[in-house]
């Protein structure tokens, strides 16, 4: 610090270019030449001063500097760079024959396909566009892999390995599933960007129709026969005030290219995964069940969530949450689930909390069949239940996600995503016969260990939950909390997005935390963790992985100008008059606050948007980059999109001059705000 | 009540000794030549001058932290030795002189060695025992009286050997010693005397001993004792207590505070019958292994019991195939075994066994350590492992209250009685032994409320209908620590339900202030329904 003094005093700032700092310390020593050259009246002095007065409209510009406005580049910052890149196994199929077993590597963009017998790598194949979700024709002679990066389906042909086809679906393709039906072969595809599904014409890989489903559609199985398709949505809908929020779980008629059922699954979100129980009939989805409208004033007893499933009984409209954790342990962040051939068995891997669990169907349907109405509908609520059905825990390398159990079902399969391996588990023992390394696992690499940290549960109390349980891939989870440290029932916090933060300082609503290493600090393990806070190490490489995340992406990939409503909405955004002509007051523009390239003046602004439990009037600008994706806005989530800033949140002008606007005008500025 | 009470009679520690025991780091210390040869290390508060600390103190600091790492074996012992014979002449005035009767001793052994004792920690005490080993494996706490006539108070030695350090300097004696995540001591104290129920300021409470100069921090309030600590994986410090000191010592069951006195909540053992709970302890594979024995029974002996962490309130079991062997102490080995002391097949003294583990639990043939002329009482192991899990103090040491958020008063569980609560009272023990009354505040719509209590104190409540009739009763037995905000689904609803998602009609207005001059609350309970 005496080094960073001297050269704050000399104005040398070149000589800490010479340090070799980490990016964490080199931070801290910015955050520390800020506050030197505050402190000495560098930064607010001379003509200076009148400068920042006069493009910040304040009169105090003490917190302000001059990288608020200067010195970003898009092309600078860490989430545009070149990174380390794994095999990281996002998708997972097994041949009908359970002969092959195919794994979609998103981060190389590569399928390769793994001979179960010698558990080695047998060939691979380029796919571009981080191939995710997996699926094939009854025969084997057909894969099809949805591309998130480039919203398509790709069709493989199996003896080549080679890919014959591209159908391009809505945004980000994720699960995927193959139904033969009477009218022809069909793939239903989540799309979680877009909301919605694609209903795909094999033969001629070609979209059908779209299908609207729950927020961010993930999981998808179709049925034995073909007929329906059964989607897992893995965000609940925005809730309205107080009432609480609700994932969909989609029925749709595949013939019909149909949604024929829609189940709503009381605050439950983070379904990433749909299975069918065989015998009993009943559809299954792993999930967190949420309790966000709750003061979080602590966290023991499931107080901010807990991990469950869903069952959705098909004949009727019934769902039961069953609870996956336990009185003193929890399994967070359950991300797949798969069912026993002979469906007396399902296992449901905890990305979280790195443990396989196993259910025993038939003990779950004793108790379904036992318990009253009453019962059935606080289980999830029941800490001490889960016992009654769980009946082994199979511990996995850190962050297992995708599951695949072989046609006997005598092996189950497991992706340790951030380990870059296979675990290969006998059913019958639920003992771990062998492991299938792809060629990663590395530890040099800052952003692989800081995601191992985010998708952990083992920071949190009883590992409850995990940076991802709020924040899947980093991004939002579209709900609202009440923090007690700010008082119970103050100030609602909507959750922000974790993607495209890099260079986006000051965090946090109230603009109150300087950087990301504060941000999750000591403060957040207080508040939330309730646990010890991440080391220094921890800290460095969690800011290292938040920095890499690039933004969320709300417009699809087949564009690439701007359409000509995006173009229009584009001079709303940047108008420095009204259509007739009067002049926009400057702190009134849009893009005054929402500055490019990162849509942000990094600075608190009181725009009138204080809402019913706020106890402050200025609050930080956010960036808008992956705006159109991050749903509900403002600091307290009231607006549910983002047409309702306007139409219903409106604040007589003072968060930006909107009044002048009809609704086509605002329409545009919405298309435009999407492409951001 | 202050958020770090002092231990004596009166509430407060006596200025010299507080002095102390809080600045074992700055201030000088003393060599108490003890008459049975020990020199004990005591710190005393020099008048008028502050002094550095001396070289020997630094080199204690340094033995104690750096000198001890030398390799130790990680299969090592620390055991509780008792002498086989006691003098007919011994009267035992306190709890833990049945427990440690005069020549009971801290001795490190290893597995294996035939009753050979590798190390005497408690040389020169007239008794000693209650082992504890740090999860770093290289310290040891214990509690020893230095002689006939003084206080119990606690140790710390190394495995090493190094001379042990006195670290509490209570006036009615500490006991239970256990090692908190952040490093500091927690203990129980007063030492309860010997043949009495304690009562009131006779109960045992919790105490933790920071790290800095502070003073003690008292994290208990008003329990019917708080005894036998562990500390649980997740950081948090199981216990014993008998209820609370309304209805002392009807049934021994566990409790769960966080390190910090906050969260006191019920772990397991409540409801389950009248007995005598000791020496709980977690193990790798998820259970509470304790001792269990009827109050009627004498002495420390009980039989093995357990809990499942999945659900503990509906495990507790005899474990199966210890039904009738009697054991003092049950410690996990950290390998996966149990180890018990016991007088074993057909023995006279007690040894050190370890448990057989398969569909029927059983005593090993042979002992792991006994010497026919000590009863072998307790063992700890140095299993050198990760630490229980840390966590942040929530409590806010300049505020003199904390807040109390229920969802629904009216939530009791699955087979809630019909009446309908309309307001809430806070009542909390008086010092005249009665019970006083805080106030009372109506509950919103939805049955919650939000209200800010008294930090540090003894509280119950009931919850009235319309006529002031009284629908339900939680005697007291919880607090809240300073700036601590506690939440409850309800008022006696299942142990471990979560809440359901709703947001409380309560939070949307400022919290409720209990008034404490409310006066004395004429008891209600011939107005239940």
């Amino acid at each position: 610090m005496i080094v960073v003094s001297v050269a704050v005093v000399l104005g040398l700032g070149g000589l800490l270019a010479s340090l070799n700092l980490s990016p964490g310390k080199r931070q801290t020593v910015r955050i520390f030449i800020h506050e030197k050259k505050r402190a000495l009246g560098m930064e607010s002095g001379g003509r200076d001063l009148a400068h920042m007065q006069e493009r910040s409209g304040l009169k105090d510009v003490s917190n302000v500097s001059c990288r608020h406005c200067h010195g970003v580049r898009i092309e600078q910052l860490p989430w545009n760079k070149p990174r380390q890149r794994h095999p990281t196994p996002e998708g997972m199929l097994l041949s009908p024959n359970g002969g092959s077993l195919y794994v979609a590597l998103a981060d190389l963009d590569q399928v390769i396909e793994i001979d179960t017998a010698s558990r080695t790598i047998k060939r691979r194949t380029d796919v571009p566009g981080a191939p995710f979700g997996l699926a094939s024709t009854p025969g084997g002679d057909r894969l099809f892999v949805g591309c998130r990066a480039t919203d398509t389906v790709v069709a493989i042909d199996v003896d080549r390995l080679e890919i014959t086809g591209t159908a391009p679906v809505g945004i980000m393709p994720v699960g995927i599933g193959f139904a033969q039906t009477p009218s022809g072969d069909r793939l239903i595809v989540a799309n979680a960007g877009s909301d919605d599904v694609s209903v795909i014409d094999v033969g001629s890989m070609t979209e059908l129709t779209r299908v609207k489903t729950g927020r961010e559609p993930y999981g998808v199985k179709t049925s034995p026969d073909g007929r329906f398709a059964f989607v897992a949505s893995r965000l609940a809908q925005s809730p309205k005030d107080d009432t609480s929020p609700a994932a969909e779980l989609t029925v749709i008629d595949t013939v019909r290219s149909r949604a024929v059922k829609r189940y709503s699954l009381e605050s439950a979100h983070l379904s990433e995964s749909v299975a069918l129980d065989p015998r009993a009939g009943w559809i299954l989805t792993p999930m967190v069940r949420v309790r966000n409208l709750i003061p979080i004033t602590q966290v023991a007893r499931g107080w901010v969530m807990s991990s469950g499933i869903a069952l959705a009984r098909p004949e009727s409209m019934e769902i039961v949450q069953l609870p996956l954790d336990e009185a003193n342990a929890y399994f967070a962040d359950p991300a797949d689930l798969v069912v026993h051939p002979q469906g007396h068995r399902a296992y449901v891997s905890s990305g979280g909390g790195d443990v396989v669990t196993v259910l025993d169907l038939e003990r779950m349907r004793d108790w379904l069949e036992k318990a009253s109405p009453v019962e059935r509908r606080r289980a999830i609520h029941n800490l001490e239940l889960a016992d009654d059905y769980v009946i082994a825990r199979i511990p996995t390398r850190r962050n297992p996600s995708r599951l695949a159990i072989s046609p006997e079902g005598d092996m189950l399969y497991v992706a340790e995503r951030l380990e870059d391996s296979i675990l290969i588990v006998e059913t019958k023992t639920h003992a771990a016969v062998g492991r299938i390394e792809l060629g990663g696992g590395k530890s040099d690499d800052p952003v692989r260990r800081g995601e191992r940290i985010f998708t952990t549960a083992a920071k949190t109390f009883q590992n409850q939950f995990s940076c991802r349980s709020c924040h899947p891939d980093g991004h939002v989870d579209g709900l609202t909390y009440d923090f007690d440290g700010d008082g119970i029932g103050d100030n609602m916090l909507d959750n922000r997005s974790l993607k495209g933060l890099a260079g986006t300082w000051p965090f946090k609503w109230n603009g109150q935390n300087p950087s990301l290493a504060v941000q999750c600090g000591p403060r957040f393990a207080k508040v939330l963790m309730r646990t010890d806070p991440f080391t220094d190490d921890e800290l460095e490489d969690l800011v290292a992985f938040i920095e890499s995340m690039p933004p969320a992406r709300a417009r699809s990939a087949h564009f690439a100008a701007l359409t000509p409503a995006e173009s229009r909405g584009r001079d709303v955004f940047f108008a420095t008059h009204t259509p007739g002509g009067e002049a926009i007051p400057r702190e009134r523009q849009c893009h005054y606050c929402h500055a490019p390239p990162l849509y942000t003046s990094r600075m608190k602004t009181d725009v009138g948007t204080r809402g019913p439990t706020s106890r402050i009037d200025e609050f930080d600008t956010p960036h808008l980059l992956g705006i159109g994706a991050s749903a509900p806005y403002l600091h307290d989530g009231r607006a549910r999109s983002l047409e309702e800033l306007w139409t219903i949140y409106q604040t007589n002008d003072l968060h930006g001059v909107s009044s002048y606007m009809n609704k086509h005008q605002l329409n545009d500025l919405v298309e435009f705000l999407k492409t951001l | 009540m202050n958020s770090s009470a002092s231990i004596d009679r009166s509430g407060k520690v006596p200025g010299k000794l507080r002095s102390g025991l809080a600045s074992t780091r700055t201030l000088p210390r003393e060599q108490l030549r003890l008459p049975t040869g020990i020199s004990v290390i005591r710190r005393v508060k020099p008048a008028g001058r502050l002094f550095l600390p001396s070289h020997a103190t630094w080199l204690v600091a340094l033995v104690l932290t750096v000198g001890c790492r030398r390799d130790l074996p990680e299969d090592l012992m620390v055991v509780t030795q008792s002498p086989v014979i006691v003098s007919a002449d011994f009267a035992a005035v306190d709890l833990l002189d049945t427990r440690y009767p005069p020549g009971s001793r801290v001795v490190v052994v290893r597995p294996g060695s035939k009753g050979t004792v590798e190390r005497v920690l408690s040389a020169g005490f007239h008794s000693a025992g209650g082992p504890v080993v740090e999860p770093a494996g290289e310290r040891v706490l214990f509690v020893g009286k230095a002689v006939a006539d003084a206080a119990w108070q606690i140790y710390e030695s190394s495995l090493a050997g190094a001379s042990p350090v006195q670290k509490t300097a209570v006036p009615r004696g500490a006991m239970g010693p256990v090692y908190l995540p952040d490093g500091r001591i927690a203990f129980s104290s007063p030492v309860p005397r010997h043949g009495r129920v304690p009562v009131g300021t006779d109960s045992p409470e919790l105490y933790a001993k920071p790290l800095s100069d502070k003073p003690l921090t008292r994290l208990t309030f008003g329990l019917a004792g708080a005894t036998e600590a562990t500390v649980l994986a997740d950081g948090r410090i199981l216990f014993v207590s008998g209820g609370t000191i309304f209805s002392p010592v009807t049934n021994q069951a566990l409790f769960t505070i966080n390190s910090d006195g906050t969260e006191i909540s019920p772990f397991a053992a409540q409801h389950d019958g009248r007995s005598q709970v000791t020496r709980p302890r977690q193990t790798a594979d998820g259970r509470v292994l304790f001792l269990s024995s009827e109050f009627a029974s004498s002495g420390w002996d009980g039989q093995l019991e357990e809990v499942r962490m999945a659900r503990p309130f509906s495990s507790r079991a005899t474990v199966q195939g210890m039904t009738g062997v009697r054991l003092r102490a049950v410690e996990p080995a950290g390998d996966g075994r149990v180890l018990v002391t016991t007088p074993g097949n057909d023995r006279a003294d007690f040894g050190i066994y370890a448990l057989n583990t398969g569909e029927i639990v059983e005593l090993g043939r042979e002992p792991v350590f006994d010497d026919p002329r000590w009863h072998e009482v307790e063992v700890a192991v140095r299993r050198p492992g990760p630490r229980p899990m840390g966590r942040l103090s929530t409590v806010t040491d300049a505020m003199r209250t904390g807040r109390l958020l229920c969802l629904d008063a009216n939530d009791i569980g699955i087979g809630s009685t019909d009446a309908v609560a309309r307001s809430v009272r806070f009542f909390r023990p008086s010092s005249r032994g009665n019970l006083e009354s805080l106030g009372e505040i109506p509950l919103q719509a939805d049955g919650s409320f939000l209200a800010e209590v008294p930090a540090d104190t003894l509280l119950g409540l009931e919850t009235l209908d319309e006529n002031g009739r009284v629908v339900g009763r939680l005697p007291p037995s919880f607090w809240v620590r300073p700036g601590e905000n506690r939440s409850c689904v309800g008022c006696h609803e299942p142990h471990n339900s979560c809440p359901e998602n709703r947001r409380p009609l309560a939070v949307r207005q400022p919290s409720v202030k209990l008034d404490p001059d409310g006066g004395d609350l004429a008891h209600k309970r011939a107005k239940s329904p």
